[in-house]
């Protein structure tokens, strides 16, 4: 079966008095892939559970394919789902959890036994039919989930963070396999993730949620350059920021800012501003769009069209390709990657482009932003 | 050297602190199950089947009274500590599952010669059922029957033994994995279907452990066929109690007290080997 649409339309949830999701809306094309990011809490979970029927809505509505299905319970909306803990059925063996749903709808026997060794090899389990589902490692189990979701060719393929408890190798080649099925098959697929790589490398389109409102809807690309908002910019990775004051100058801007070396002149179509009048404004960027200098030296010239902030480095880590260091500015820290380690205590420059910037309006001290909660997360 | 004396100690060390609990257990229970066993098949002349012939030359129809008895109840506590838990995990009625969570256990508390006076008053010829059906107008007077017999064995024992076997049972239910009985509604199965083929396969272990406990209980209770049968045929531990304060016949007795070890350790045997199997397939 094809994948369908599903529209959601002014979605309200709560939990005994406390009110998890607020007017959701949100509208999702047959066979297209979206993930629902954000950090614990934030009711990605409960938005899956409540399209899928566990969690009753309060207000709003869920179609899919037109149809209203929000009074529906579980086992009428035919929406498959893939659990976090795998959810199979420990007393019965690989065949027998892949046809349990075909048995429930009494199909012949020979139906059933030739869709369960389609589905084993769609999943690439052949050979495992009579093993016994206890006996099997992580990732062979979450292929078992796979093939007994897909079994009865369901329009609609949930998925509740179905790959953080594999370990990370498996993780990355089950990302692939299970986008490529979705594909292959044109499912209409919602993910929940917490992931930020995951949900980019898997979706058409990523949600970001915050505190059970959608914070920002688009494409990976848009998502990932164009935050619409501290919260986004910072769950997306920009976790540094600092208070400047801005100044619109033509098609230019104007940056100046207790950490801010001298003032930076940027061009205004370069840089991702949400800001339209002059005055306090909040700086984001990832540490990995900066890049550090030493003042004085050579190369340090090429600085146009930069953000340049003085600090010095207390901490390093390598990462493989690049070493992390954490550059003091101004009293607050700085994760900046680089590829050549500097020594702690060493005075550097960190560099900007105005293309990695993200400006937003600040309200009260810049400090005022999640990227604090944020830093413990994502690295 | 050193090693091997230390462990030594530490051995005797570990046996003095169990010795209390096997004393207890040898004076007071292996050393009377061992005499009892010996006086089934021991008389004047040395051992003998005799007594055990005897036994079930007079009371062959109790024995197998006893065993279907014993059987069916344990079918029926299976079947209502099921439907029982099963409403307590899958109920969507959050205030009928509050009302049978705190009503299911109330039996448990009321002793079996207690349980016995109460369906005495309660099945009896003008008994309470029976007044109850009569003004309800369900049943005329004259249909009344007496439950006294059998039935109001089975009815004692099953009132007094589900809430036991529930209690595990729903236990076991609420710890399953969730996760499994939403995976099953999310591929279409109802509710029935679900407590069948999901649930109860895994909770089949406790549910077994239940009725096997439920099953050597209720061979041992006295006091509720003699109350509530007091007619032959009847249970084995009626006759033995006869055996014993009426004749002082022990050896008979014992010999009877032998056939009730049989038919429990046949059960037994068949939950310890099912346990072998289920070990050696995981």
């Amino acid at each position: 079966m094809k994948g369908v649409s599903i529209e959601i339309a002014d979605l309200s949830v709560s939990y005994g008095g406390t009110q998890v999701l607020t007017g959701i809306d949100l509208s999702i094309a047959p066979g297209e892939f979206i993930a629902l990011l954000g950090p614990s809490g934030c009711g990605k979970t409960t938005l899956l559970r409540t399209l899928a029927g566990f969690v009753p809505a309060a207000a709003g509505e869920v179609r899919v394919d037109g149809q209203d299905v929000t009074g529906l319970p579980p086992e009428k909306r035919g929406m498959a789902m893939m659990f976090q803990s795998y959810a199979l059925w420990p007393h019965m063996t690989v065949a027998e959890n892949i046809s349990f749903p075909l048995r429930i709808r009494r199909q012949p026997k020979a139906m059933v036994t030739a869709q369960v060794q389609r589905m084993l090899t769609l999943v690439g389990l052949d050979g495992f039919a009579d093993r016994n589902v206890t006996r099997l490692s992580g990732g062979q189990r979450q292929r078992v989930a796979l093939a007994r979701a897909l079994a009865v060719d369901p329009p609609v393929l949930l998925l509740d963070e179905p790959l953080s408890n594999l370990d990370a190798r498996i993780r990355l080649s089950m990302r692939h396999e299970v986008k490529s099925l979705q594909k292959q098959l044109g499912l209409t697929a919602i993910l929940v993730t917490h992931d930020r790589e995951e949900a980019m490398a898997m979706a058409d389109r990523v949600v970001i949620l915050d505190h059970g409102t959608v914070a920002q809807a688009g494409t990976p690309e848009e998502i990932y350059h164009r935050p619409v908002s501290p919260y986004v910019a910072a769950f997306m990775g920009a976790e540094n920021t600092c208070a400047v004051s801005l100044r619109h100058e033509g098609d230019r801007i104007a940056l100046s800012g207790q950490q801010i070396r001298g003032t930076a002149d940027l061009p205004v179509r370069a840089v991702n501003s949400r800001v339209r009048q002059d005055g306090p404004a909040a700086v984001f960027f990832r540490g990995d769009a900066a890049r550090i200098a030493v003042p004085g030296e050579t190369g340090s010239g090429d600085r146009d069209g930069h953000l340049t902030l003085s600090g010095r480095v207390s901490l390093h880590s390598y990462l493989g390709n690049v070493y992390r260091h954490t550059v003091d500015i101004g009293g607050s820290p700085f994760l900046v990657d680089h590829p050549v380690r500097m020594d702690v205590g060493v005075a550097v420059d960190v560099c900007v482009p105005a293309a990695a910037l993200h400006i937003f309006e600040r309200t009260g001290s810049a400090a005022a932003t999640p990227a604090g909660e944020q830093f413990a997360q994502t690295h | 050297m050193m090693g091997l004396t230390s462990i030594t100690r530490d051995r005797l060390g570990s046996l003095l602190l169990i010795l209390p609990a096997l004393l207890t257990i040898g004076f007071l229970f292996l050393y009377p199950l061992g005499y009892s066993v010996i006086w089934a098949f021991h008389g004047p002349d040395g051992w003998t089947l005799s007594h055990l012939a005897k036994a079930y030359d007079f009371y062959s129809q109790d024995v197998w009274f006893t065993l279907l008895i014993v059987v069916a109840a344990t079918a029926v506590i299976g079947l209502f500590s099921i439907m029982i838990g099963g409403y307590l995990t899958l109920g969507e009625s959050r205030w009928a599952v509050g009302i049978l969570k705190w009503l299911y256990r109330w039996p448990l508390f009321i002793p079996f010669v207690v349980a016995g006076q109460l369906m005495r008053t309660f099945l009896a010829k003008n008994g309470m059922m029976n007044s109850l059906l009569v003004s309800g107008g369900v049943m005329e007077p004259l249909q009344a029957a007496s439950f006294l017999d059998w039935r109001g064995i089975l009815i004692t024992f099953v009132w007094k033994q589900t809430p036991f076997v529930t209690l595990l049972v729903a236990g076991a239910m609420a710890a399953l994995d969730r996760s499994t009985i939403e995976a099953a509604r999310n591929v279409g199965a109802g509710r029935l279907r679900i407590l069948l083929q999901i649930v109860v396969p895994q909770v089949m272990p406790t549910l077994m452990t239940g009725l096997i406990l439920s099953y050597v209980v209720m061979m041992s209770v006295l006091s509720v066929p003699m109350m509530i049968n007091a007619q032959t045929p009847t249970m084995l531990t009626v006759d033995m109690a006869w055996r014993i304060n009426s004749y002082g016949d022990y050896p008979v007795a014992n010999a009877l007290g032998f056939l009730s070890y049989a038919m429990t350790a046949v059960v037994a045997w068949a939950y310890l080997r099912r346990g072998v199997k289920e070990k050696g397939a995981a």
